[in-house]
């Protein structure tokens, strides 16, 4: 005799297995390639990284050197308007 | 192991993956783009398989995972296209149209009234119900896949089997 539970799950273990479509395959194949494609190696990014690090060492070298000279000249500057210093060669040439 | 191509690991367990899909989202497309998935991360983790459980039952774990992923990232969607309140933190999916070849013709309206009821059951017991009556896998083998004891998949199972009951006749009284 069927039982209960029999009958409710009757319609699931009638369920046929079936085929996937023939394309299936090469669809997953392209897949991959695309994800391998759009993949950056591990070296690259290391490269890039180092890359990066140096630019912006270099960059923060030049402006610290820019900052100092500004300051240096800006103090010759002061000096200059205290001392009511001629910075022409104009006299030496009269 | 010996490291398997895709094409190796495709070939034998297709059938697997894709009726697993189909049984689970009840929709031929849906079941195409998630194998397609399922294989695609096959091919990324392979490296991270180890041999502790069977290929076999690693591939079904994926594809469980797979599937419910595709259901929460559909839902998602639907979610940003407001059809579905922000505040619903219910475990119900949005499923596609019913679309499953695998169902006999004269089956099909008293199939695809069960499959939407077990559709309604929390996830972890769909998962346990959809593994033992349609894929015919053992108590063990569930509790392999799902990374449970067996004794919480028999409890899971017995769970199921009376949440769908309730349901089935719940919604026989409202046919009537």
């Amino acid at each position: 005799m069927e039982t209960e539970e029999n009958k409710m799950f009757k319609a699931l273990r009638n369920i046929q297995k079936v085929e996937p479509s023939s394309t299936l395959f090469s669809k997953i194949e392209n897949r991959i390639k695309e994800e391998q494609s759009n993949t950056v190696s591990m070296s690259k990014l290391m490269a890039a990284g180092v890359v990066l690090i140096v630019l912006i060492a270099s960059n923060t070298l030049l402006i610290r050197k820019e900052l100092k000279q500004n300051r240096k000249t800006a103090n010759q500057n002061e000096l200059v308007e205290a001392f009511d210093i001629y910075t022409s060669n104009q006299l030496y040439n009269d | 192991m010996p490291k398997l191509s895709i094409k190796e690991i495709y070939e034998e367990h297709n059938g697997l993956v894709y009726n697993l899909c189909l049984n689970y989202l009840q929709n031929i497309e849906d079941a195409e783009e998630v194998t397609q998935d399922v294989f695609v991360t096959i091919f990324k983790k392979q490296q991270s398989f180890k041999s502790n459980s069977s290929l076999k039952t690693w591939i079904y774990r994926i594809t469980v995972n797979t599937c419910l992923d595709f259901l929460k990232a559909k839902k998602r969607k639907k979610r940003f296209g407001f059809i579905i309140p922000i505040y619903d933190n219910s475990e119900s999916y949005s499923y596609s149209d019913f679309n499953h070849p695998g169902i006999l013709l004269e089956n099909e309206e008293a199939t695809e009234r069960l499959l939407k009821l077990i559709n309604e059951l929390p996830t972890n017991q769909k998962t346990a119900l959809i593994l033992k009556i349609i894929d015919e896998l053992s108590q063990k083998e569930i509790a392999e896949v799902m990374e449970l004891s067996v004794k919480a998949v028999e409890s899971l199972l017995s769970r199921a089997k009376n949440n769908l009951k309730d349901k089935i006749n719940r919604n026989e009284g409202n046919n009537i």
